[in-house]
């Protein structure tokens, strides 16, 4: 293990698509190295905890979910919504002590995107394009020439226009030099979707290029 | 009875196994000593298989070698939906270039893992660099599927390139090869595990 990493919590960061989270699913997402799990309960309700089981440090991204409880996959605790561990099954009569807890960080959904440290915002619909990584420190990483509009900044996000519908990207560094590309969009149509996750696909292949 | 020259841990025996299950097909497992006692390179094995390869699968008369041709073969013979391998030319076409890249390019990600997990001497960070060249075009894929509204590589219905293809890339962290970067990927993999009859593996969680 290397030095403790630290998240920042001081400002707000698009981790994942919504899209890319079902209801009932857990996924990992990297921030500057810092290990998150993100999981919905099977009503819909989003979480963002750090990727690590209190008990011996499995990755929750590793488990599975099932009602409203994330399960670690190494010895089957389960935390509920609240991060507090609820069952332990090699202690079935035990009540876990509140101790017991996975670390949560706020988390909110905006554009379409999961939010660590977001404000709840109703945004309309919005759907999901792609995340695609680059092999590039974050300072580096040039923003898709997708919009038909200068870019609009707000918070963590660029907002730009394709046929009069929104397009929003956002970035984030992961770890190992390498950053994420967020990008989601108000426009209805699917081939207009199929044609942005395409462009995307050549931005990465241009950006790893220039790095190699 | 079919009978299939097995390696519990290889993911290539195992997609052949997933498709016996998936088909329901009674069979009978011979068990080759792939690691450690390298039964597949001795003379009675390659009188089996001249490249002293597993899987290898009997069916009656019929000996087949390779994962992807099984697969192809089981698929024709027994199921009788012909949904696993479409009669459809074009959807034919592509399920048959998904199996020629989980024999090839994604072999890289099996490559890594024999390296980490059994000691095998290579180029481990050729292998991984390959591998994860591999999964991008995968997730690249799987990424426009699900802008489609679709869950599987190929149809509306889950195919023998999906069995194909599934394996090395669930087993990939045996061979060091994170899947962080691949958000299309990973649901995908969700959607096969949650399939009737799936079977789990060493590596390959049950739970999901």
């Amino acid at each position: 293990m290397g030095a403790a990493l630290a998240l920042d919590t001081t400002q707000a960061t698009a981790l994942a698509l919504s899209a890319h989270i079902p209801p009932g699913d857990v996924h990992p997402a990297i921030l500057n190295g810092f290990e998150l799990a993100v999981w919905r309960d099977s009503a819909g309700q989003l979480n963002l905890w750090e990727d690590r089981c209190p008990h011996r440090g499995m990755r929750l991204s590793f488990g599975f979910v099932r009602q409203d409880r994330l399960t670690c996959l190494y010895h089957g605790w389960e935390f509920g919504s609240d991060s507090g561990c609820k069952r332990i099954p090699a202690h079935p009569d035990l009540e876990p002590p509140k101790t017991l807890c996975a670390k949560p960080f706020a988390v909110a959904e905006r554009f379409g995107m999961v939010v660590l440290n977001g404000a709840p915002h109703d945004d309309g619909t919005w759907y999901g394009v792609r995340t695609i990584f680059v092999p590039r420190p974050l300072q580096d990483v040039a923003i898709p020439d997708i919009s038909e509009t200068p870019w609009r900044t707000d918070g963590p996000f660029m907002l730009g226009t394709i046929d009069t519908h929104q397009v929003a990207v956002a970035l984030h560094a992961t770890s190992d030099g390498h950053s994420a590309i967020h990008v989601t969009t108000t426009h209805p149509d699917m081939d207009k979707r199929l044609s942005l996750a395409r462009a995307l696909v050549d931005h990465r292949q241009a950006m790893t290029q220039e790095t190699t | 009875m079919i009978r299939l020259h097995n390696y519990t841990l290889s993911g290539s025996c195992y997609k052949v196994r997933l498709l016996l299950g998936f088909l329901e097909i009674q069979h009978e497992l011979v068990a080759v000593d792939f690691f450690p006692g390298q039964e597949h390179k001795s003379v009675e094995f390659s009188a089996i298989n001249p490249l002293q390869q597993i899987p290898v699968l009997d069916d009656g008369n019929l000996r087949l070698r390779d994962a992807q041709a099984i697969l192809a073969y089981l698929a024709r013979r027994y199921d009788t939906g012909r949904t696993w391998l479409p009669d459809d030319p074009a959807r034919f076409g592509q399920v048959m270039m998904w199996l020629g890249f989980a024999g090839t390019e994604l072999m890289a990600a099996s490559a890594a893992r024999l390296h980490d997990a059994f000691g095998f001497d290579l180029d481990i960070d050729r292998a991984r660099s390959d591998a994860h060249a591999a999964f991008a075009v995968l997730d690249d894929h799987l990424a426009e599927r699900q802008i489609l509204g679709q869950t599987w590589l190929v149809g509306d219905t889950p195919t023998i390139a999906d069995v194909a293809c599934f394996p090395y890339v669930a087993l990939s962290g045996d061979g060091g090869i994170g899947q962080e970067h691949y958000p299309n990927l990973r649901i995908w993999q969700k959607a096969f595990r949650r399939l009737p009859r799936f079977d789990a593996v060493s590596g390959v969680p049950e739970f999901v």
